[in-house]
């Protein structure tokens, strides 16, 4: 069978958490009475497996010869989105017409890391060259910068992963992560006096002092630790959590799906989709070590290193270890074309997989 | 082509992260997930209390003197309605609450969550309500009182608040009976909370209060203010307070004080007309305390009625005051102290008699406690300890001052004189029933206990019938039905000084002789056009005394004097 040439187990995971996600949807969408959420999330996941498949039955080295022309197109749509998007929930992210759309900057990502990764490849062996650094930094910055303008933070904070990968894999020096950091910690600190907005910057006070607000910026961190405590063991039961259904619980469809599927279906459940994100995320490193050039090598990295930091910092988000971000679950929470992005990534990982001997 | 070494350090890095995450989760879900749990419940769940429906308050002739209707409150909660459709539910509202649909726009727009849009509604509005589909409108269930016979015997009811709960009179004393216990609802609360009707389930049924069964006769009550209200308009009056009592039982057959209110809106009078004066107001009794002061003389056996005092012309020193009689008496019995109301005579008696036994026996007729009426806010009145008597203590005592009663204290202490000795308990409340007319408490109170030789009780009694016959109190007299009573004129202290030109003008007694059934006193506030007892109270008795031979069924006397 043909489909045995791409990797079975990041096909399995997937399919499982897909499952999971629409389990999940189809629960959250009974509280927030909008059975469309879990029809159009199925139709999504569905969509993505083909596209997964597909991207995986094409070669990824066509598509990073593409990358600096996709990247370009990239750059124009986001600075038109700037000024012609239409303002949704306080930002510029979504273009469409009529009901159909989405947020061109989850695919823009894809751009990003195939293009990072296209220089990662050129570069070769030289280990301290600045000036790669500071290239490969200005490839990921300027989409990053245009998408932090739209404002939508949380998408814009998923492209440092993948860049800290790619510096990381195209072998960056120590000497150079040092002052990276030291440069990183500047501008976070710019960042925090004249970019975070007043309600940003509470979040993240709440999330180290989370008594000083507990009905603002606080309840949602606090719902969400109520629910996921509330599921105990074994869990309320699928559309039976009361956080959720009740609604107490914010952003349940989006940024705190997890909180849902933890309270409805338990310890079990979630170690379950934890487990089935942990078999993802290894294969995807596993598919960096094992391709057969520095382009596949450093695009599965990135793949892996921006789904896992995603994963990671939303589940930590979620349990009250990171300040509420707006960083989505992949696959999980809702979104067309989060759940797009991700499949076009994982196709190409799949890709990576399957030209791994050279001889293909 | 990658090398390892650079790649493991990566994956390391993740998947510390995601060990930290999971146990976080494992904690988070297994070790504090009672307490979650808990506060999740505590967080959904409320409890709803909805009110059973309120006892009536009966009279003894089986009227409903104060009873609840079933009405409705309609709420809203605008976030749970979709602006579109605010315009087409105002109109379709405003027939059913009775408010214009621009209003009903205006309040939907000026508040973001639940609020109440129309109280005391029809329950018939509850299908409307329901028929138009809408989750952010809803129906609760609510009662409003209402007194049938209006003002009567308001000051004895009471009202209840916009809660419902009893505020005065009757309906503050007994209301944790009346209201018996509120159902208790568990119900499910959402992020907004707002009630959901996804869970609601009884967690405890309540119990309807229990009604209330009076001593109060509607007819009686009636006929004392009619009677009072007739006094108030002839003579004049700040007000009035009369009490219709029996004196074997205590069971109190009427209790008036005027000006009353109307019990369906007692904001619409002044909160002094609340008051029930007849058991929350004391006076100086005057002359109609002498017969306690003679009772205390006779049964301490130092004198007998026929005992011949030296009223002295007119006058007598007493601790250096000079005290003046209406009137120049010479020798008076002790009976003609009391007919012609001698101050001199009584002011003789009462220094003769020691601190203590005056003391006792006031005391023992009831007065400086309260009676123990079921009745909120009742006065004990005034009355010093014998150790903090002055020289003219016993003297004014004698007078009726230095002393406050209430008029149900006095009708208490005349009923004694009535029954033969006994003090009774005054009570208004025959027995608490059920729906089913069950009688779940029968009447509280005291058993009378005696307080007088039966002798000297019927030799008050003979004498305020010659008050009646002969003396100040002629104006009270009903031909066929002889009685017993003795006036009293007081003046008023206001803040502590007498002040001349205010008085208080009592009639306590009883009727008809020689068993008697009912004891009445009348008291008079600040009479206007003339002050005197004689011309004030006593005719007012009278024409209550006749009002209660009808009602009450009394055969005339068969001793009737010629």
């Amino acid at each position: 069978m043909i489909l045995r040439r791409l990797d079975p187990w990041l096909s399995a995971a997937f399919a499982v958490v897909a499952v999971c996600s629409y389990l999940a949807q189809d629960s959250t969408a009974q509280a927030l009475d909008s059975p469309a959420y879990s029809s159009r999330q199925l139709v999504w996941l569905l969509l993505g497996a083909a596209t997964m498949v597909a991207v995986g039955f094409s070669d990824y080295r066509v598509w990073a010869r593409l990358a600096p022309a996709l990247y370009g197109l990239s750059l124009v749509v986001l600075l038109g989105m700037l000024v012609l998007a239409p303002v949704r929930a306080g930002a510029r992210s979504w273009i469409g017409i009529g009901s159909f759309g989405g947020q061109p900057s989850e695919l823009v990502r894809v751009v990003v890391i195939l293009l990072v990764g296209l220089l990662a490849a050129e570069h070769r062996q030289r280990r301290s060259d600045l000036a790669g650094v500071l290239r490969l930094s200005a490839v990921v910055a300027a989409p990053m910068a245009l998408i932090a303008l739209q404002p939508d933070l949380g998408v814009a904070l998923t492209f440092l992963p993948a860049l800290l990968a790619a510096l990381w894999l195209g072998g960056l020096p120590w000497r150079l992560w040092t002052a990276l950091l030291l440069a990183a910690l500047a501008l976070a600190g710019a960042g925090w006096a004249w970019y975070l907005k007043p309600y940003q910057r509470e979040r993240i006070l709440t999330f180290l002092d989370s008594d000083r607000a507990p009905l603002a910026a606080g309840y949602q961190q606090r719902q969400s630790r109520i629910a996921v405590g509330a599921g105990g063991l074994t869990g309320r039961g699928l559309k039976s959590g009361t956080q959720s259904q009740l609604r107490f619980l914010p952003a349940q469809h989006t940024d705190f799906i997890f909180a849902v599927w933890a309270e409805e279906t338990g310890f079990v459940g979630a170690t379950l989709l934890l487990a089935a994100y942990a078999v993802l995320l290894i294969r995807l490193f596993l598919i960096a070590l094992a391709a057969r050039d520095r382009l596949g090598a450093v695009v599965a990295g990135c793949i892996g290193a921006w789904l896992s930091a995603q994963t990671v910092f939303n589940l930590a988000m979620v349990l009250g270890l990171a300040p509420t971000t707006g960083i989505t679950l992949p696959l999980l929470s809702y979104g067309g074309s989060s759940i797009l992005a991700t499949s076009i990534a994982l196709g190409l990982a799949q890709s990576v997989w399957r030209l791994r001997f050279a001889n293909v | 082509m990658l090398p390892a070494s650079r790649l493991r350090p990566l994956v390391v890095l993740l998947a510390g992260w995601a060990v930290i995450v999971w146990l976080r989760l494992g904690f988070v879900q297994l070790v504090r997930h009672r307490e979650l749990a808990e506060t999740a419940a505590r967080q959904r769940e409320a409890t709803i209390e909805v009110e059973e429906p309120r006892g009536e308050i009966l009279s003894a002739d089986g009227r409903v003197l104060a009873g609840s209707l079933d009405r409705v409150s309609v709420y809203a909660n605008p976030a749970r309605i979709p602006r579109e459709r605010w315009e087409e539910l105002a109109e379709k509202l405003s027939p059913i609450v009775g408010l214009e649909a621009g209003d009903i726009l205006q309040r939907f727009a000026a508040r973001d969550r639940f609020f109440f849009l129309a109280k005391n509604l029809d329950p018939a509005v509850t299908e409307a309500v329901g028929r138009l589909r809408e989750r952010g409108l809803g129906v609760m269930r609510t009662q409003r009182r209402v007194h049938p016979h209006g003002s009567l015997a308001a000051a004895v009811l009471g009202f209840v608040n916009s809660e419902g709960v009893g505020q005065a009179g009757l309906e503050k004393a007994y209301d944790r009976t009346l209201a018996g216990t509120p159902s208790i609802y568990r119900l499910l609360r959402d992020g907004k909370s707002i009630p959901t009707p996804l869970d609601l389930r009884l967690e405890q049924a309540g119990r309807p209060g229990l009604s209330l069964q009076l001593t109060l006769d509607t007819r009686i009550q009636a006929a004392v203010e009619e009677e009072l209200s007739t006094t108030l308009a002839s003579i004049g009056g700040r007000g009035a307070s009369a009490v219709v009592m029996d004196p074997v039982g205590g069971a109190v057959l009427a209790l008036a004080s005027l000006p009353s209110f109307h019990p369906d809106a007692p904001g619409a009078s002044p909160p002094e007309r609340w008051r029930n004066r007849a058991v929350e107001d004391a006076s100086e009794p005057g002359s109609s305390f002498k017969p306690i002061i003679v009772a205390a003389a006779l049964a301490d056996g130092r004198f007998r009625s026929t005992d011949l005092i030296d009223c002295s012309g007119g006058g007598v020193q007493v601790a250096g005051v000079f005290m003046r009689d209406h009137a120049r008496y010479g020798m008076l019995s002790v009976r003609e102290v009391i007919a012609f109301s001698s101050n001199v005579g009584s002011i003789r008696i009462a220094q003769r008699l020691s601190p203590a036994l005056l003391d006792g026996t006031i005391r023992a007729l009831g007065f400086g406690a309260p009676t123990g009426i079921e009745l909120p806010g009742e006065t004990r009145g005034l009355l010093l300890p014998p150790e903090r008597w002055s020289a003219l203590s016993r003297a004014g005592l004698a007078l009726g001052q230095e002393l406050t009663v209430s008029a149900l204290q006095l009708a208490r202490a005349y009923a004694a004189f009535a029954n033969g000795g006994y003090l009774v308990q005054p009570r208004l409340v025959r027995a608490t029933v059920d729906e089913s007319g069950a009688v779940v408490t029968p009447a509280r109170g005291e058993a009378p206990r005696r307080v007088l030789p039966p002798e000297v009780a019927q030799q008050i009694t003979a004498m305020l019938a010659a008050v009646v016959d002969e003396g100040t109190g002629k104006r009270a007299r009903l031909a066929s039905y002889p009685s017993a009573g003795k006036t009293g004129t007081a003046q008023k202290a206001v803040d502590g000084a007498l002040r001349s030109g205010r008085h208080v003008a009592w009639f306590a007694g009883f009727f008809p002789l020689p068993r008697p059934r009912a004891v009445i006193v009348v008291c008079i506030d600040e009479p206007r056009s003339t002050y005197w007892a004689s011309e004030v109270a006593a005719p007012t008795f009278g024409r209550i005394a006749q009002r209660l031979v009808t009602v009450m069924g009394l055969p005339p006397s068969e001793a009737v004097p010629l």
